[in-house]
């Protein structure tokens, strides 16, 4: 079963907003404090390490560590870059906060 | 286990999709209690409730001292439930039980009576605009401030029961009705405050609150038609979203989200306060508090110091179950909350900030389970790293060294928030200059999270907008209506609109406002002194010029002052400027002065006028540039004139060069009438010839514009031709003799009666030329304004025909059998007549202006604005300049 779900144009988005900031083609899934209570997830352009949980889509690398997939469960990506903005919402099997899916946020590179 | 129902229009209600949810103490992971789960149709049927009572005006439209009594009694039931809100509060949120017993009272029954109780007897609902700072039109105007409507709530799981008390209680004291939705994870402090409000009758729909998802919810909440408002306090990425959601329909937005303030610790700070304040700053409510001090910035000299006795400090800290009265810090808010925590350590360590106690979840003894965290330093971190930009919302603080305060202000700045902040220093003054510099929305010296009804909340930057608390939070809950009321129910009301949508520009409305007292006749110099005490005066400041110094004249008046007389300011010159008011206002300040009496023509008596309004109301003269906008009466003024031209001892405005900008300026206002004008002939006998016929052009000149702009009126109409008739009969004969009296007053008597005219009718394009031409070539106002007039007559002929035709009568033209335009044109020549009679320039060349300079000169009186009031709208600078040459 995939951890991640994400369509093909989603994935060209990101793979373009990484190679156009000359970085390798690979993010990781962290949770992320946006500033008072909720933390939300979010993704980082990063580079995997031995113990993560690695899946590879057209190309692109999507890593988590173990334990976060533990607390969230499968994660699903989807872009909201109509305005350019590199805006991502992630929504988890397990909802990491009760905002899950209603704003976004950018993929941190 | 408890269960708790959503609270709609009044009353508690299960979901209508039956969902619940349960809460659990994060102290021992136990669930509290079950609670229904609003959906979408309950979110519309709490807004719509919300509407419906809002429209209905059972609370809306109550008075606020009516709304004020429910508020207390609201207030006086929480009191009452206090023990019942703390405890459940502690174990929904994790607070400690010593904070959250103080809670009920210190930050929800006092602020509602507070700020209910503000309301009720100092916040400005309705406001008159005694000044409109519309220089053409009158009216009354008012500010009303109103509810908004329906204000949604949105609160964070961090301070549940403090938020609401906030959300619920500015909304309603400002008359509003809310929809509360609590954060889901501790949602029960707020639906007991809903059952307060119950209890005490405060109506139906007014309050509702509906625990439930964020996501779900959030997207009604934001974007309903019905809402108003939405207050919310959470992460910034929802806050933003929200901002964009509200968009949609225009909603006023409050915000208030993340922050990651800087404590700043100076090297005379007192140690052991430092360390406690810092710590209270960071650690309070285990760290998850919007703005803690969570980056500790500590000058370099004591950074060593600091951290060592901070380390011990933290590790000091009891951490406990929450309800337990020894317990320092509690539980974080949940499973979640530990690991986001805990995953900001693991970044902290990765990007080589030094972990000096702390960073792993705590396991508190003879409790299984719970959510705890250690107190945790990093030491030696840089601000550029993620945990000193990113809001952890843990027990986690960065220690940051610096060299200056300058340095001090840059870290502290360099953050996308801007929330709260602290100094600790031994210095208060140091302390302050570093507070005011840091962009944040507080700053503590020597303190930290200390809040109050009357302080407001809320964050620069990233953090937010708006304002919580006190009269600006308060204002944050109400939508501003202007009122106005035309002073006549009339197009002429409206300068705008006549001027623009209609074809006769002619106003036909007018105000007739001249308070000054006039004492006129041989001798009545010797009244000054009386006036000055039925003034209140007793400190007079007498300004003149030195031309009237060599005549001697000013030596009469301050002979007549006698004891009064503190000062002479002397130092005038013709056409006066900001630099000679404000040399002026300086001497009558240092002076203690409380009257002012001005004698000499235009230039003394303007000068005094703008003395009078910068000592009254502060600042230089340039300040005091303005025109409708004196709200009060300036310092008491007594005029002494000693040319018969400008009628400036009883007009509403002053005249002053401003150099800088090339232009005069004016003063225009009711409140710059001197209080007593004082037309003692004897004073104007040393007027030479030439300088009497100028300065009776300038009567002249006023009383014919008055008569012919587009604001006449019968009074001033009166006035204007009795002044005419007076110059015409007096001048010749000042002028051949300066001795003689009669027609000395009479001339007095004319320039005052054309100062009226004008007053009440303004002026117009002749005087907007002259004044041109006397501010870019010197030319004397008095000349100017005379040698302009005959041809400015001509050009308005077909616009004011009639009363130029009334001009001809009164210069003795006879004009029997003549039609109007020729009579009209007849005057024109009339004037002519008289000014070759007394010797008056007649050509602009005669005082040195370039031909090439009257291009210029022609922008330059286009924009001046007495150009508005001439009869023949002037539709182009080019029949300006048309005029310059014939004049030239
Ligand atoms: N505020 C108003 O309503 C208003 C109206 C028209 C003009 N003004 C302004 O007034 C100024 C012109 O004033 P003004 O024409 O009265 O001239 P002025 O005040 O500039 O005086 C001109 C000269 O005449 C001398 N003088 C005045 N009275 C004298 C006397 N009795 N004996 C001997 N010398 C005497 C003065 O010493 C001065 O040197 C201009 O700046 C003009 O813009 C103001």
């Amino acid at each position: 079963m995939s951890m991640i779900t994400l369509s093909p144009s989603d994935c060209t988005t990101i793979k373009s907003i990484l190679s156009a900031k000359g970085l390798p083609c690979s993010v990781r899934i962290e949770i992320r404090s946006t500033g008072c209570c909720d933390a939300s997830l979010g993704m980082a352009a990063d580079t995997a390490e031995e113990s993560d949980l690695i899946e590879e889509i057209e190309g692109l690398k999507i890593f988590m560590r173990p334990p976060l997939y533990g607390l969230v469960g499968e994660v699903s990506i989807r872009s909201v870059d109509d305005s350019g903005t590199n805006e991502f919402i992630l929504v988890s099997e397990k909802p990491w906060n009760e905002w899950q899916g209603f704003a976004a946020g950018k993929l941190r590179t | 286990m408890d269960h708790f129902k959503l609270f709609i229009d009044g009353k508690f209600v299960d979901a209508s999709d039956g969902k619940v949810f349960t809460t659990y103490d994060p102290g021992n992971d136990e669930p509290i209690a079950t609670v229904a789960q609003a959906g979408v149709a309950d979110a519309e049927a709490a807004i719509l409730a919300a509407r419906r009572s809002f429209e209905s005006g059972v609370w809306s439209r109550l008075t606020p001292a009516a709304r004020a009594q429910k508020m207390y009694d609201f207030a006086d039931q929480i009191n009452t439930q206090t023990l019942r809100l703390a405890v459940t509060e502690s174990r929904d949120a994790g607070q400690t039980i010593n904070f959250s017993k103080v809670t009920p009272l210190g930050f929800g029954a006092n602020m509602f009576k507070d700020l209910a109780n503000y309301a009720s007897f100092k916040f400005p609902w309705e406001e008159e605009i005694k000044a409109q700072g519309n220089p053409f039109d009158h009216g009354r105007d008012y500010i009303r401030r109103e509810p908004i409507g329906v204000c949604v709530g949105i609160i964070p799981w961090n301070f549940p029961m403090v938020m609401a008390f906030w959300k619920i209680g500015q909304a309603l004291i400002m008359g509003n009705s809310v929809v509360i939705k609590p954060a889901s994870v501790t949602p029960l402090s707020a639906l007991i405050i809903a059952e307060c409000a119950k209890i005490v009758g405060i109506p139906d729909g007014v309050v509702n609150v509906i625990p439930g998802q964020g996501g779900e919810l959030g997207n009604i909440l934001c974007t309903h038609k019905e809402v108003d408002k939405i207050s919310f306090t959470g992460s910034t990425e929802v806050g933003r979203q929200i901002m964009q959601m509200a968009s949609g329909t225009i909603k006023k937005v409050t915000l208030e989200l993340g922050g990651k303030s800087a404590n700043i610790v100076l090297d005379d700070a007192d140690m052991e306060h430092a360390i406690a304040c810092s710590a209270f700053g960071t650690y309070f409510h285990a760290g998850q508090v919007c703005e803690s001090g969570t980056r500790i910035l500590v000058q370099k000299k004591i950074y060593n110091e600091f951290v060592d006795k901070f380390k011990k400090h933290a590790e000091a800290i009891r951490i406990g179950y929450q309800l337990l009265p020894t317990t320092h810090m509690g539980p974080l808010v949940s499973r979640q909350q530990v690991a986001t925590v805990d995953g900001y350590v693991q970044v902290g360590k990765k990007e080589g900030a030094e972990l000096i106690t702390g960073g792993k979840p705590v396991q508190v003894e003879g409790i299984e389970g719970g959510c705890y965290y250690a107190p945790t330093v990093f030491a030696g971190v840089k601000n550029s790293m993620r945990i000193a930009q990113e809001e952890i919302f843990g027990p986690v603080v960065a220690i940051l060294p610096f060299e200056s305060d300058e340095e001090a202000v840059a870290i502290a700045n360099d953050s996308i928030y801007g929330l709260g902040g602290g100094v600790l220093s031994s210095n208060t003054a140091r302390a302050e200059r570093i507070a005011r510099q840091v962009r944040t929305g507080t700053m503590w010296i020597n303190n930290y999270h200390y809040f109050g009804s009357f302080c407001p909340f809320g964050g620069y930057k990233q953090s937010g907008v708006g304002r919580e608390l006190s009269n600006v939070g308060l204002e944050e809950y109400t939508q501003v209506k202007r009122i106005h009321i035309a002073s006549f129910a009339d197009a002429s009301s409206n300068y705008t609109m006549t001027a623009t949508m209609s074809d006769n520009k002619s106003l036909k409305k007018y105000i007739i406002n001249l308070p000054t007292k006039i004492n006129a006749g041989h001798g009545s110099l010797a009244s000054v002194a009386k006036e000055v005490v039925d003034l209140g005066g007793s400190r007079v400041l007498l300004m003149t010029d030195p031309g009237l110094v060599q005549a001697g004249v000013a030596k009469l008046v301050q002979d007549c002052l006698s004891d009064f007389c503190v000062g002479v300011f002397d130092n005038i010159p013709q056409d006066t400027d900001l630099e000679t008011v404000d040399a002026a206002t300086e001497m009558a300040r240092k002076l203690n002065v409380d009257c002012i009496v001005s004698c000499g023509g235009g230039s003394v008596i303007d000068t005094a006028k703008a003395v009078c309004t910068t000592l009254k109301n502060g600042g230089c003269c340039n300040d005091n540039i303005s025109w409708g906008r004196l709200t009060e009466p300036p310092v008491p003024h007594i005029v002494i004139p000693t040319t018969s031209g400008t009628g400036s001892e009883v007009t509403w405005a002053a005249v002053i060069k401003n150099k800088v900008a090339g232009r005069k300026s004016y003063i225009i206002e009711a409140r710059l009438a001197p209080n007593v004008a004082i037309l003692d002939p004897r004073m104007t006998m040393t007027l030479p010839p030439k300088m009497t016929a100028g300065t009776a052009m300038d009567a002249m000149t006023h009383a014919v514009e008055a008569l012919t702009t587009i604001t006449t009126n019968p009074i001033s109409d009166g006035q204007a031709l009795h002044a005419i008739r007076l110059i015409k009969e007096n001048l010749p004969i000042a002028v051949k003799d300066g001795k003689n009296e009669t027609a000395r007053l009479n001339l007095a008597a004319a320039s005052t009666m054309a100062g009226q005219a004008f007053t009440i009718s303004f002026v117009a394009l002749a005087h907007a030329m002259a004044h041109t031409v006397g501010m870019l070539y010197s030319v004397p106002h008095g000349y100017a304004c005379g040698i302009m007039l005959p041809k400015v007559m001509r050009f308005n002929v077909d616009h004011a025909t009639d009363k130029l035709a009334l001009v001809a009568l009164q210069l003795g033209v006879n004009t029997f059998g003549m039609d109007k335009r020729l009579a009209a044109l007849a005057a024109a020549d009339e004037i002519e007549k008289l000014m070759k009679e007394v010797g008056h320039p007649l050509a602009l060349r005669d005082f040195g202006v370039p031909e090439e300079g009257l291009e210029a000169c022609s922008m330059h009186a286009m924009q001046d604005p007495v150009s508005l009031y001439n009869p023949r709208p002037v539709a182009s600078p080019l029949e300006i300049l048309e005029i310059y040459k014939q004049v030239y």
